[in-house]
């Protein structure tokens, strides 16, 4: 056992040093200099170029990473350039509400969502497992700082049960601590619960298929005890893992949610820069805090997975196997798929208010009144008005325009990219090795993390955006490609084309490709409702596109200091991201099931 | 005596739109105390829908709609959930087919076999509980019990997890127990130690047994009575001697006539000795050991060496068919794997026509891929569910230059050759039964014009009916089409039908070589003799003679 737990963490040293390198050459290859950043807009070439020597940004690449490695090697995380902190202290000091937080979240949400799961999947198909999923899917789809505004709105300032924001030590008594975190943790542990109940669903589903099951039912024994004893146990890996590997998931999160309650914990900066009106910022804090942070990023859902992953969660739903026995004919069943239409539905809406938008009856979104601050919805200002006069109804109908331009972009370039390495892996067996490692590497690093970092460099815009959500996704569609191609390679019918003398290029074509598709459209899909609420986090956090873009995050941020006295700026750009997310969501889910021929199959007869 | 078990009446319809209405309908059926009923049929015939509506086990989407299944004079189709849960285990047990994926892979064998006996009020407790489990281990003769107790089930061979099946099925003494083909997916020697005890078990006790089989040998081997389905219905009925001697049902004849004679036919003349075609010396295949290549390497655990072929060598000449017979392990498909260059040798050398492709690289392997070709086991999974036959079966010809029309007049004329109609070129595999897949691979390996055939179990997967008339074509062709075919297979009844020679493999190396016929009149190697001793119906057999 202790050999095996060695041998698993000397495994992810390999890993470790991929992500040094990633992160190190992100941070230092993204356009921008952090020299002139802190030197500020005014400074001559001259102070700049002493702030780089001071910092070392002047010495080659290879050494600035060596010395980087070295004092990381010893403990030293280096010094915050902005507030000449030492970092590791300034992780120190704000460590404690980051992991009160997470832990009640842990714990919470792992009591509900594992029992959810088990009892969603014994009742397959009723009305509590269709409960259960819809909660899942809702869960995965509403922003973490939307229902943190809602929990405010309803329990604070409504109901006044709870208090409003804040943090009390531990320290200071157990009663007060744990109510202030009462709210913060309901808020983030929707998310996770929604991902935990999902996968303990999918994972004792498949166990429930299981021949020894039929055995253990055979031998007379009570369905509790079928359950527990037998289907739990088998299927707790990747529950376990999930839990695990969700921990790391929590850090996009508590940033969010820190944010949304005011504790003191590790957060972006605001950004100062822009032609948007100035926010009152939190203390800068410089990227590489983030960087020490990094962690293992999982997946935001247990998605169509492949059958040989490593990753448990990428195992844990079924899988879209590759012979579908139809699948000249699959198109079409999904399209009468109810999950299907809905999604398409509300999409196409979505896309039609985006396209048409100056017609709808919008005003000019970034034009300022300030004699019309805050008012609340009318028939003048449908949706009300924000701290600057500007009618929130036409600045959400204009901010589809970003959110889906951003879903559509990451999930073509995400899907595009990762399918090549993805064929590229599972076909050419010397790289695979190698190629996988890199994925691994930049799966480990948190999205909302990256993008942070990147945007404090290089500045805020869409393309930075669109790059800093695309990487940490390409290695999950590259994961996916690989797995089906290795599922697919063994496949007889391939091996036949092979004694047949076909060649690379076309087997890959004609032979393997083809078993990709399906599961494709479903994870880009995923992809794309993922971007849309990421970017939505990231602007809400000051760290996406420009202010002066109305975006649904940027319509957010800048109602969050009036959030008390103007609900709406928040509940109306709020309700419309779920809302598409959740469509998206609904379709990719839908189409998973339509072209899932395992699950058919498992509600077949007996052979 | 009252019957323990007796059907009457039974209907279990099939949802949707199938080929057919019900999965059984009309079945009436009993088993005496001390009885073995063997319940045959081909796949589809609705014997294993039967024995899991006798337990209860069916899937939802199943429900027998009419007549009763009475358990010891007990109805169990109206027994509620929890008298259902009394019986299972109780006076009812079943073994199931796989005995790989039957246990719980988390729990000891002694904790699964604990459990049957803890869950039913009657059993014993404590320390009694922990002999009646190692008394039952004793009963099916598993080794040292003692140990064995704490034993995972990936420690078991797949006949020792059989045996744990049935020990569990027998722990709280069942009036019937069901099993439903315990022995199809076990080696041959290996079923015969299990329906030894099968037999010995039965002989002891006095409950009634309903055994599901496809296969007419295991029958001959156990059965008291027989029972012969199709599609869903009784086609006839009666004791084991009867039925096999004499069987009324044309269906029951065809079945049993279509099951291979464990005599060889007469050797048939063959042409005079050309050059061969194939010259295998000497090949080595070791897997594990080394160092593994690339950083997915890096932290592996160094892996035993696994010899799955230990210095074989194998000569084949035009016209001639070679068997090569083995169990699971024995490396009979890594040795067609490598011929075939799906995998690559370890060492040795691979002659065809005299030149040696053991160590080609993949280009310049491209000329002689078109001279082997493979027919695979699995004929739902050797053809591309997503292209029309008549594209699969030319797409080879094409990759050596063979212009379209060429190749589909070709594919057309090979249609015919395997029995089909060339309207089959249009449509997807999916269209297709086994058998006719199984003729689509045939066509598609004829197709390249190779000078080797290799068969790997080719009618493995196959109905025995279906098995003959895919075996007769292979003959027609080979006698056509003046081929050689090196025909792997685990069964030495389907190796005698067709082979000139046969080679019996063991470990990876090759035990035995000789004439068809002269194996079977003289086996020199004892694993050879245990093959023949094994082979179900071999008893019956000699007893007649």
């Amino acid at each position: 056992m202790g050999r095996f737990v060695a041998g698993r963490l000397a495994a992810t040293l390999p890993v470790m040093g991929v992500v040094a390198v990633i992160v190190f050459a992100l941070l230092r290859l993204a356009p921008g200099d952090p020299a002139a950043i802190l030197a500020g807009d005014a400074a001559s070439p001259e102070q700049i170029a002493e702030i780089r020597a001071r910092l070392g940004l002047d010495e080659p690449m290879i050494r600035q990473f060596a010395g980087w490695i070295w004092r990381l090697l010893h403990g030293d995380l280096g010094t915050s350039i902005i507030s000449n902190q030492p970092v590791a202290r300034l992780i120190g000091d704000r460590i404690e509400p980051t992991l009160a937080l997470a832990s009640t979240t842990i714990l919470f949400a792992v009591a509900v969502a594992v029992p959810l799961g088990v009892i969603a999947a014994w009742r397959h198909g009723t009305w509590v497992d269709r409960g259960v999923m819809a909660f899942s899917v809702i869960g995965f789809s509403v922003p973490v700082f939307v229902l943190g505004y809602l929990w405010i709105f309803g329990a604070a300032m409504q109901l006044r049960i709870l208090p409003v924001q804040g943090y009390v030590s531990i320290t200071q008594g157990f009663g007060p601590f744990i109510e202030r975190l009462v709210l913060p943790t309901l808020t983030l542990s929707v998310i996770y619960i929604a991902l935990i109940a999902r996968t303990t669903r999918a994972s004792v589903l498949e166990v429930l298929g299981e021949d020894y099951i039929r055995t253990a039912r055979a031998k007379g024994l009570a369905e509790p005890r079928v359950l527990t004893r037998h289907a739990l146990r088998n299927a707790a890996v990747p529950v376990i893992s999930v839990i695990g590997l969700g921990i790391t998931l929590l850090i996009s999160g508590v940033v969010v949610t820190e944010s949304v309650f005011n504790l003191p914990g590790p957060r972006p900066p605001h950004r100062r820069r822009g032609a948007g009106p100035g926010l009152p910022g939190d203390p800068g804090r410089h990227p590489a805090v983030l960087g020490a942070l990094r962690a293992h990023q999982p997946r935001h859902r247990p998605r169509l997975p492949d059958l040989r992953s490593e990753d448990p969660l990428l195992s844990a739903r079924a899988q879209a196997a590759p012979a579908p026995a139809r699948r000249a004919r699959a198109l079409p069943p999904a399209l009468t798929h109810p999950g299907v239409l809905f999604g398409l539905a509300v999409l196409v809406v979505v896309l039609c208010a985006a396209l048409a938008a100056p017609w709808l009856g919008t005003l000019d979104p970034i034009q300022l009144r300030p004699r019309l601050r805050l008012r609340p919805p009318s028939e003048a200002a449908w949706f009300g008005t924000d701290a600057f006069g500007r009618d929130v109804y036409s600045r959400v109908v204009y901010g589809a325009r970003v959110s889906l331009m951003i879903g559509f972009c990451v999930a073509a370039v995400s899907v595009a990219l990762g399918l090549v390495i993805g064929l590229v892996a599972g076909y050419i067996r010397w790289l695979d090795a190698v190629v996988m490692r890199v994925m691994d590497g930049v799966m480990a690093i948190p999205s909302i993390l990256l993008a942070i970092a990147l945007v404090t460099l290089s500045g805020a815009g869409i393309g930075t955006v669109i790059v800093a959500i695309t990487i940490p996704e390409i290695p999950r569609v590259a994961r996916l490609v690989r797995g089906v191609v290795l599922t697919v390679r063994e496949e007889p019918y391939v091996e036949a084309a092979i004694g047949a003398g076909t060649r690379l290029p076309l087997l890959l074509i004609r032979h393997v490709l083809p078993n990709t598709i399906a599961p494709l459209i479903v994870q880009g899909t995923y992809v794309c409702a993922s971007a849309i609420l990421t970017e939505a986090i990231l602007s809400f956090l000051g760290a996406g596109i420009p202010t002066e873009v109305p975006s649904w995050g940027n319509i957010m941020a800048e109602g969050r200091q009036a959030f008390q006295l103007a609900p709406w700026v928040i509940l109306f750009p709020g309700l419309c991201v779920a809302a598409t997310v959740l469509a998206v969501n609904i379709l990719g889910d839908g189409l998973r099931d339509s072209l899932d021929p395992r699950l058919a199959r498992r509600l077949g007869s007996l052979r | 005596m009252s019957p323990v078990l007796e059907i009457r009446g039974l209907s279990v319809p099939l949802p949707g739109s199938g080929d057919r209405a019900h999965a059984v309908e009309g079945l009436s059926l009993t088993v005496g105390p001390g009885e073995i009923v063997c319940v045959v049929g081909e796949s589809g015939s609705g014997k294993s829908v039967t024995a899991h509506a006798v337990m209860g086990l069916l899937p939802p989407v199943l429900k027998p709609s009419a007549g009763e299944i009475r358990l010891q004079g007990e109805d169990v189709l109206a027994a509620s959930p929890s008298r259902l849960r009394a019986l299972r285990g109780g006076r009812m047990a079943m073994v199931f087919q796989e005995p790989m994926t039957a246990l719980n892979p988390v729990l000891t064998v002694g904790a699964q076999l604990a459990e049957v006996l803890e869950v039913h009020a009657e059993g014993p407790s404590g320390r009694a509980r922990h002999e009646r489990v190692l008394a039952l281990m004793r009963d099916v003769h598993l080794p040292d019990p003692e140990r064995m107790v704490r034993a995972y089930p990936h420690q078991l061979s797949g006949g020792q997890r059989q045996r744990v099946m049935i020990a569990m099925a027998l722990a709280n003494d069942p009036a019937l127990i069901i099993a439903d083909e315990p022995t199809t997916a076990l080696d041959v020697t290996t079923q015969a130690q299990i329906l030894k005890l099968m037999r010995e078990l039965q002989e002891r006790r006095d409950a009634g047994i309903l055994f599901i089989t496809h296969d007419f040998g295991v029958v001959a081997e156990i059965a008291d009575r027989v029972a012969v389905m199709r599609r869903g219905r009784l086609v006839e009925e009666g004791p084991a001697d009867a039925v096999l001697s004499r069987p009324q049902d044309p269906y029951t004849r065809m079945l049993i006539d279509a099951v291979p004679s464990a005599t060889p036919p007469a050797p048939r003349p063959r042409p005079a000795a050309r050059p061969p075609v194939l010259e295998v010396r000497d090949l080595a295949k070791t897997y594990g050991g080394g160092v593994a290549s690339g950083l997915g390497g890096l932290f592996g655990k160094p892996g035993r060496v696994v010899h799955a072929l230990d210095r074989v060598s194998v000569t084949l000449r035009p016209g001639e068919t070679l068997g090569v017979v083995g169990e699971s392990g024995s490396g009979k498909s890594t040795l067609a794997r490598c011929i075939a260059r799906f995998v690559d040798p370890s060492a040795g050398e691979i002659r065809l026509d005299g030149a040696d492709i053991a160590g080609l690289n993949r280009r310049a392997l491209h000329p002689y891929r078109r001279r082997v070709q493979v027919i695979f086991q699995d004929p739902y999974r050797s053809l591309n569910p997503r292209r029309k036959v008549g594209p699969s079966i030319i797409e080879g010809p094409q990759n050596y230059g063979t212009p379209a029309a060429v190749a589909w007049d070709r594919a057309r004329s090979l249609m015919d050759l395997v029995g089909l109609d060339p309207s089959a070129l249009d449509r997807y595999p999916h269209e297709f039964s086994g058998g006719q897949r199984q003729r689509i691979a045939i066509a598609r390996a004829l197709a390249m014009e190779p000078d080797l055939l290799i068969a790997d179990e080719a009618v493995s997967a196959l109905d025995v009916s279906v098995q003959a008339q895919v075996l007769d074509l292979l003959e027609s062709v080979r006698e056509r089409l003046d081929l050689a075919i090196l025909f792997i297979t685990h069964d030495l009844r389907v190796a005698a039908r067709l082979c000139d020679r046969l080679i019996v493999m063991l470990n990876g190396r090759v035990v035995e070589e000789g004439e068809t016929a002269s194996v079977f009149a003289d086996p020199q190697h004892e694993y050879t003799r245990a093959l023949f001793a094994a082979a179900p119906g071999a008893h019956r057999r000699q007893a007649a003679e």
